[in-house]
């Protein structure tokens, strides 16, 4: 059974989807950017159904200011009451439920990492996480790129598209990858925020990564390093043959699909 | 909030906003990605609307929003028939659309009609075209436009699945002629309208921008139409 529902946060009204399921861990999807909760071509709803037919509670929210939702959109950044009101709605809504695995892609990802302090939430699934630095306004342009492209960088609309997969970075300059993995610091304050909240975290992180994924290269910069030493260590950490931000063709649906159930089960 | 309405062949959801007592309208969104670059604002239309007493329904039509149907299995004929019995159930008076939405108002059983930057099928599918050619030239491939007229598997374009035979239908598709019928477009619209009104064409990005404007702009010009046509607002 698919039933539409609200529930309160700061005072605003938020939409939700929940279908229900007999099982005790429920999952709780995040969405990212600024995407409805169906999610882009209907790909959470689609997710929500393959993973309902498994028996597992699914509930997906619009955050304040986006689609059926009330209030202002302040980003990934300010979503955290969003969140944890989210958790403990899914919660009222499935009495049965003992478990929530809560799942981001993305910001979402990063929100979760960043915001879930004080939410209800056992388990993380954190995928293609969102560290890139902004690029700052005074950076003098390194001599190898071309001009067009740090406009491109310097935008942040082109930048989203850049790293959701609008635009296939590999066939861009050569200077363009220099300045993605060193002119721009990805390894920077964010990165610094999404390790010390997946270090205060005190459920199951597990990490999950399109291989050949703008956002995915950026955040591996900073996985690599050594301030991620400790928690390379310990998070699992899956890499998907892929080059699709969003998990877009029906292989990659299937890897997340299978990477969530083994989360919940 | 949200409520369930009946169609022909299934039942599906609905948003329900405003004053009980109030004439209500039934919004249809364009289908696909432009639906999800426009809900919000459309939302924000719907409570403007709301706070000018009158009631709204947005439905999921059958193969979109919550629908529990694929994009894949999504009939035209579907939409406009669900349309129409959502606004039987709701008992509309008028018909709202935005951009393509407008293929789906004609059985609509209400006497008046809102259309929004109307946009015909030919265009949309002109614009899938060019969508999924760009993504094959990205891919090193091609893609041949005639493929939609040939028989074959649904054709992935821009992350939806969309059947031949419902591309066929949408690109045979055109906004019926109506009485009753008001058109607004913006002004960098060229084509004609009753009246134009400033703005960017916000179904082609994902940012929120200058929507708020532009949906009490387009709220204020539904009640006064409505006002106009002898429709009673709720007080």
């Amino acid at each position: 059974m698919r039933r539409l529902m609200t529930f309160s946060c700061e005072g605003e009204t938020l939409a939700a989807t929940l279908d229900e399921g007999a099982g005790g861990t429920g999952l709780l999807i995040v969405s990212g950017g600024n995407e409805l909760r169906i999610g882009s071509h209907r790909g959470m709803a689609e997710l929500a159904d393959a993973l309902t037919v498994e028996g597992v509670p699914v509930f997906r929210f619009d955050r304040r200011g986006i689609g059926d939702s009330t209030g202002e959109n302040g980003g990934y950044t300010s979503s955290g009451p969003d969140i944890a009101a989210a958790a403990r709605a899914f919660r009222k809504a499935v009495p049965h439920l003992t478990r929530i695995v809560a799942f981001g892609n993305c910001d979402a990802g990063t929100a979760l990492a960043l915001h879930h302090d004080g939410a209800p939430i056992d388990v993380l699934v954190l995928s293609n996480l969102w560290a890139f630095e902004e690029l700052a306004a005074d950076t003098p342009p390194p001599a190898a790129i071309k001009a067009r492209y740090l406009e491109r960088l310097k935008d942040p609309r082109a930048l989203w598209r850049l790293l959701t997969g609008g635009v296939d970075i590999a066939k861009l300059a050569k200077g363009l990858r220099t300045v993605a993995t060193a002119e721009v610091a990805p390894v920077g304050e964010l990165a610094e925020r999404i390790a010390q909240g997946l270090e205060r975290f005190g459920g199951a992180v597990t990490l999950l990564s399109c291989r050949r994924d703008n956002t995915a290269i950026l955040f591996r910069e900073a996985w690599k390093s050594d301030r991620y030493a400790a928690l390379r260590a310990r998070l699992p950490y899956h890499e998907c043959d892929s080059a699709s931000h969003s998990y877009q063709h029906p292989p990659d649906k299937a890897w997340l699909r299978d990477r969530l159930l083994a989360a919940i089960a | 909030m949200f409520a369930d309405y009946d169609w022909a062949r299934g039942r599906e959801a609905m948003v329900c906003l405003g004053p009980a007592d109030a004439p209500v309208v039934a919004l249809a969104l364009p289908p696909f990605e432009e639906a999800n670059r426009l809900r919000t604002f459309a939302m924000g239309m719907l409570r403007a609307l709301a706070e000018r007493g009158i009631a709204s329904i947005l439905p999921d039509l059958p193969g979109t929003g919550e629908s529990r149907i694929a994009t894949t299995d999504a009939v035209l004929e579907d939409w406009r028939q669900a349309f129409a019995d959502a606004c039987e159930a709701a008992g509309a008076v008028a018909a709202l659309t935005i951009r393509a939405g407008a293929l789906v108002d004609a059985a609509a059983p209400v006497e008046l009609r809102w259309r929004f930057a109307p946009q015909d099928g030919a265009s949309l599918v002109r614009e899938l075209i060019r969508v999924r050619q760009a993504n094959a030239r990205e891919e090193g491939t091609t893609f041949d436009a005639a493929e939609i007229d040939a028989d074959g598997p649904p054709i992935p374009i821009a992350g939806n699945i969309l059947s031949r035979p419902l591309l066929r239908a949408l690109r045979a598709a055109a906004p019926e002629p109506a009485l009753g019928l008001r058109t607004v477009r913006l002004e960098s619209d060229a084509q004609p309208a009753d009246i134009k009104v400033p703005g960017s064409p916000l179904w082609r990005r994902a940012e929120p921008g200058d929507e708020r404007t532009l949906a009490l702009v387009l709220a204020d010009d539904v009640a006064a139409w409505l006002a106009r046509e002898g429709v009673a607002c709720a007080a």
